[in-house]
C-alpha cells in the first residue's frame, strides 16, 4: 500500500507527496502530458527534442545540471508516445533546489539559438546510435508505420527521419513550448523524507507564481479497424533473421488491457513461460522469443518478436507462433499456469515498491490515467482474472486480420 | 516578488550511513554476511564463488556453469526448476566475470520457505543436460554474432585484449568457442569451485534470525573443498593506437585508456576517482560539456575507473559519428591534456565533491544496494573504513593534488586508444 496525499494548486499544477521516512533521498518527479503523439506529422520527433532542450537552461538558470549537481543531485528525463517525464534525485535537505530549477524551466525556458543548435546534433547521434547503427535498430521505425495507418502512434518517439530533427527551428521550439508546457499540463510528485506541509509551501512558493497557458486539447486521429493481414519483408546487413508480429488491443484505461498484458505474460514471463519452454527450450526454432505489450495509454500494441535458429525459415517461425496463439483460443490455460502468473505480479509489484523514484514515477502516471490511487488497485485488476476471460480475449486479439507482420530478413 | 536567480542555499551532505553486516558461519565453514535492514517484505540471496572466467581453462566454461544452474538437478527435470520459481514468484540470477560467480535469489518473504529448498537443489545438485546445454550454447553463438556486429561492443573487446595481452582479463571467445563445450567439461569446473571454502552467501532485504538455521540447513551441505582464489596482478599496459574499419558504419566506437598501477583503497585512488568524475563520471563532467553538450559529436561519452582483482585500470567510451571521429578524438586528448596542466577552478571542485557525496548516499540506500557496496569492497580485502576515508578525501583534497595525481596517471602518451568504425 503507497499513501500519498494529492493537492492542486490555482494553476492547475496536480501535486502528489508521498512521504517515506526510511531514506535519505528524494526523489522530485514531473510528468507532462504530452508526448510524440501530439507532434505534426511533419514535424516527427519533436516532443524528445525538446526534452533534450528542457536542460539548456531557462529564464534566470544558465545551466539546469550545474546548480542541481552542487546540491548533490542528477536528473534525467524520457520521452514516449504519450509522456514526457523529468526527474531529479538528491538528498532531502537540498529538496527546495529542485523547486526552484523545474518551476523556472516551466515558467520560461532559456531557448537559446546555441542550445538548439548542439541538441539538434546530439539527438541525430542518438538516432544513429540507437536506431541506425545497430542491427535491428530501424525495427520500431518500419512496425509502427505498419501497424498503424490514422493515429500519431505510427511514428516513433525518436521521429520519423533524420530531416525532421535538422529542420526543427527556434519558432516551432517555442511554439511546442507554449502550448504543452503550462502548470495544468503538469503533475508533479515529491516522494521522500518530507511532510505534505512542505510540499505544499515549497509547491506555492515556486510553482504558484506560474501562470497557466491556454489549454490544449487533445484530438487525435481515431485508427481504424483493421481488417487483412498487413506483411512486410525487407533485407538487412544483419546476421540472423528476425521476425516480428504486432496485434492491435484494447487502451490501458480499458479492462480489456490487463487480460492482454496477462497473455503476454502467459506467453513469454520467466523461463517457464509457453514461448521460452516450448519454442526455445523444446523445440529449438528460436534462440529468443518474446512477447510483450506496448503499453500505451489509446489503444495499443501486442507484440510477438523473436530470432529464429539458423536455418529455421521465417515461414516456418511464423507458423510455429502462430500455433501457439491458436491453442490460446482453443485450450484453457491451468489454474497453476494462472496462479503462476498472478504470483509472479504479485512479486514485481512489490520489488517495484523498492525505489523511491519508482513509487514517484508511477503515482505521477496513475494520475495522469485519472486517479493516482490506482496504484494500490493493480493487483486488483488481474486477481479474478480466470482462464475464460484469457481465452476469450486470446480469440479477439489474435485474429490475423488483426496482425501486422515483419520478416527481417539477413542479407545473405 | 520571487527571487528566482538565486539559488536556494544548498546544505551539504555530512554523512553516509554504511551498515555493518551480521556475520555467520554455516557448519561446513561458509560465511554469511546478512543485512537485515529493509522495510519492504524481499530477500535477495547471493552465492559468490571464487570462480570467474579468470580461472577458467578454455573459454565461456565459468559463464556456461553459473547460466546451466537452475536448468536441471538430480530430482527435477529440465524445465522443472525454472517453472518452481516462476511459480513462487521469484527470479533467479546467475553470471560470471572475470573474477567470480554469481547465483542470486530474489523472492518475496512469504514465498522464501517455499523457494528455499528449490533453489538449495538448483544450486547444490545441478547436472548440465548435454541438449539444454547446446541449445544454449547455439543461442549464445547467435548472439554473439548480432553484438560482434556493434561498434561499441566490437570496440570494449578491441580494447580489452590490447590492454590485457599477458593476463587471461584479455581472453575472449570467438564464434567457435560456443562449438566444443561439453557437460563433463561444466561437471568438473562446478565441482572444483562451487565450493564453501570457496565462496561467500550475501543476504539482504528483511528477515528474521530463524532464516540463518534455515540456511544452515540448505546449505550447511555444499562440500568444504578449497579456497582456489588467486591473484596475478596486471600493472601496466601499452601505449598504441589501433583503428578497425567496419563498412557502412554511420558511427565509430571510440575507447581510451590504461592500466593504472595504483593500490586499491589508498590516497591516490581515492583522488584518481574524483579526478574521474571530473573528467567525464557524471553528467556534467568535461568530457559531457565539451564532446555532447557544446560540440554535438556523440549522444553520450564518459569515462571510468573499473576496479577488478588484477587490475585496475581507466577508459573512456563514446559512440561518435563518423564524419566527426577524428574532431571528437581531438577533444578527448585536449581535455585530458588539460587535466593534466591545469587546475580545476574551486567552484567545479565544490559541485563535483558535492555530487559525488550525494551519489554516495544514493548507492547506499535500501538493503540491495548497501549490499552491495559492501560486497564490492569486502571482496577486495577492506571494510567500510575504505568509505570513511573516500568520503573524507572528498571532502579535503585540494586542485593541487588532483593535477599532481592526473599527471602522474593521465598522460595521454600512455594511453591505448582503440577505434572501431570509420575516419
Amino acid at each position: 500500500m503507497i499513501k500519498f496525499e494529492k493537492f492542486t494548486l490555482e494553476n492547475g499544477l496536480t501535486v502528489i507527496v508521498h512521504e517515506d521516512k526510511t531514506t535519505p533521498i528524494v526523489a522530485f518527479n514531473i510528468l507532462y502530458d504530452v508526448g510524440a503523439r501530439d507532434e505534426d506529422e511533419s514535424r516527427t520527433g519533436f516532443a524528445h527534442l525538446f526534452e533534450h532542450l528542457m536542460f539548456g537552461g531557462s529564464a534566470n538558470i544558465p545551466n539546469f545540471d550545474s546548480p542541481l549537481q552542487n546540491a548533490g543531485g542528477s536528473s534525467n528525463a524520457f520521452t514516449s508516445n504519450d509522456v514526457t517525464n523529468y526527474y531529479d534525485t538528491l538528498p532531502v535537505q537540498n529538496l527546495e533546489t529542485a523547486f526552484w530549477l523545474e518551476s523556472d524551466r516551466l515558467n520560461q525556458l532559456a531557448f537559446t539559438d546555441k542550445s538548439l543548435e548542439v541538441q539538434r546534433s546530439v539527438v541525430i547521434e542518438e538516432f544513429k546510435q540507437n536506431y541506425l547503427n545497430q542491427p535491428y535498430g530501424d525495427v520500431w521505425l518500419l512496425l509502427r508505420p505498419l501497424a498503424y495507418k490514422n493515429h500519431p502512434y505510427k511514428w516513433a518517439t525518436i521521429g520519423k527521419e533524420i530531416e525532421h530533427i535538422e529542420d526543427a527551428t527556434m519558432e516551432d521550439v517555442k511554439s511546442f513550448f507554449h502550448k504543452h508546457y503550462t502548470p495544468q499540463n503538469g503533475i508533479l510528485c515529491v516522494a521522500g523524507n518530507v511532510t505534505v506541509e512542505q510540499v505544499k509551501e515549497l509547491s506555492q512558493k515556486w510553482f504558484g507564481p506560474i501562470k497557466s497557458r491556454e489549454n490544449y486539447i487533445r484530438e487525435l486521429p481515431i485508427e481504424p479497424k483493421q481488417t487483412e493481414l498487413r506483411k512486410l519483408e525487407v533485407e538487412r546487413d544483419v546476421p540472423s533473421d528476425a521476425l516480428y508480429m504486432t496485434f492491435h488491443m484494447a487502451s490501458r484505461m480499458d479492462k480489456r488491457f490487463y487480460l492482454a498484458d496477462m497473455l503476454s505474460d502467459v506467453l513469454s514471463r520467466g523461463k517457464s513461460s509457453r514461448f521460452t519452454k516450448r519454442l526455445v527450450l523444446e523445440k529449438h526454432l528460436f534462440t529468443e522469443l518474446d512477447a510483450f505489450i506496448t503499453g500505451s495509454s489509446d489503444a495499443g500494441l501486442f507484440v510477438v518478436s523473436g530470432k529464429p535458429m539458423d536455418g529455421v525459415s521465417l515461414e516456418k517461425a511464423y507458423a510455429e507462433v502462430r500455433l501457439e496463439l491458436e491453442i490460446l483460443q482453443k485450450e484453457l490455460i491451468t489454474e497453476y499456469e494462472l496462479q503462476k502468473i498472478k504470483n509472479k505480479m504479485e512479486s514485481i509489484n512489490v520489488f517495484g515498491e523498492m525505489s523511491i523514484l519508482n513509487k514517484a514515477m508511477n503515482l505521477c502516471s496513475f494520475e495522469l490515467l485519472g486517479d493516482a490511487g490506482m496504484i494500490n488497485q493493480q493487483m486488483d485488476n488481474y486477481i479474478n482474472i480466470t482462464p475464460t476471460d484469457l481465452q476469450e480475449e486470446a480469440k479477439k486479439i489474435f485474429k490475423e486480420e488483426n496482425s501486422s507482420v515483419l520478416f527481417y530478413k539477413a542479407k545473405k | 516578488m520571487l527571487d528566482r536567480v538565486t539559488a536556494p542555499e544548498i546544505k551539504e551532505t555530512e554523512k553516509v550511513s554504511y551498515i555493518e553486516p551480521e556475520v555467520r558461519t554455516l557448519s561446513n565453514g561458509m560465511k554469511i554476511l546478512g543485512f537485515n535492514i529493509g522495510s519492504q517484505e524481499v530477500i535477495q540471496l547471493e552465492f559468490n564463488f571464487y570462480s570467474g572466467s579468470k580461472y577458467q581453462e578454455r573459454s565461456l566454461i565459468a559463464r556456461y556453469v553459473s547460466k546451466m544452474i537452475g536448468e536441471a538437478s538430480c530430482n527435477y527435470a529440465p524445465g522443472e526448476i525454472m517453472d518452481k520459481i516462476d511459480y513462487y514468484g521469484a527470479f533467479l540470477q546467475s553470471d560470471s566475470d572475470r573474477d567470480m560467480s554469481h547465483v542470486t535469489l530474489f523472492t518475496i518473504q512469504k514465498q522464501l520457505k517455499h523457494i528455499l529448498p528449490v533453489f538449495a537443489e538448483a544450486l547444490l545438485k545441478p547436472n548440465f543436460p548435454e541438449r539444454e546445454l547446446s541449445i544454449h550454447l547455439k543461442n549464445g553463438k547467435q548472439n554473439f554474432k548480432v553484438e560482434n556486429e556493434k561498434v561499441g561492443y566490437r570496440c570494449r573487446q578491441l580494447f580489452t585484449e590490447l590492454l590485457f595481452k599477458n593476463h587471461s582479463y584479455g581472453k575472449f571467445a570467438d564464434e567457435f568457442a560456443y562449438d566444443d563445450l561439453s557437460a563433463p567439461m561444466l561437471v568438473e569446473y562446478y565441482k572444483k569451485m562451487y565450493s564453501a571454502s570457496n565462496g561467500l552467501i550475501v543476504v539482504a532485504g528483511k528477515f528474521d534470525d530463524s532464516l540463518y538455521n534455515q540456511l544452515e540447513k540448505e546449505f550447511g551441505v555444499i562440500p568444504i573443498g578449497k579456497n582456489k582464489r588467486n591473484s596475478q596482478k596486471v600493472l601496466f599496459s601499452e601505449a598504441e593506437k589501433v583503428y578497425e574499419e567496419k563498412p557502412g558504419a554511420i558511427q565509430s566506437g571510440i575507447r581510451i585508456g590504461k592500466v593504472l598501477n595504483v593500490k586499491y583503497g589508498s590516497d591516490e585512488f581515492f583522488k584518481l576517482q574524483i579526478i574521474n568524475t571530473v573528467f567525464g563520471g557524471y553528467f556534467g563532467s568535461r568530457l559531457m560539456s565539451n564532446i555532447r553538450e557544446d560540440k554535438g559529436y556523440t549522444y553520450g561519452i564518459g569515462s571510468a575507473i573499473v576496479s577488478m582483482e588484477d587490475a585496475i585500470f581507466f577508459f573512456i567510451s563514446a559512440e561518435v559519428g563518423v564524419d566527426v571521429t577524428n574532431e571528437a578524438l581531438q577533444e578527448v586528448y585536449f581535455e585530458l591534456n588539460r587535466l593534466c596542466d591545469e587546475l580545476v577552478s574551486k567552484e567545479e571542485l565544490v559541485m563535483v565533491k558535492n555530487y559525488m557525496l550525494g551519489s554516495m548516499l544514493k548507492s547506499s540506500d535500501g538493503p540491495f544496494s548497501m549490499a552491495d557496496k559492501y560486497k564490492s569492497v569486502y571482496f577486495k580485502g577492506e571494510d567500510l573504513r575504505f568509505y570513511d576515508r573516500f568520503i573524507s578525501m572528498i571532502n579535503n583534497v585540494t586542485s593541487e593534488e588532483l593535477r599532481t595525481v592526473a599527471k602522474k596517471y593521465f598522460d595521454p602518451k600512455e594511453m591505448l586508444e582503440v577505434v572501431v568504425g570509420k575516419k
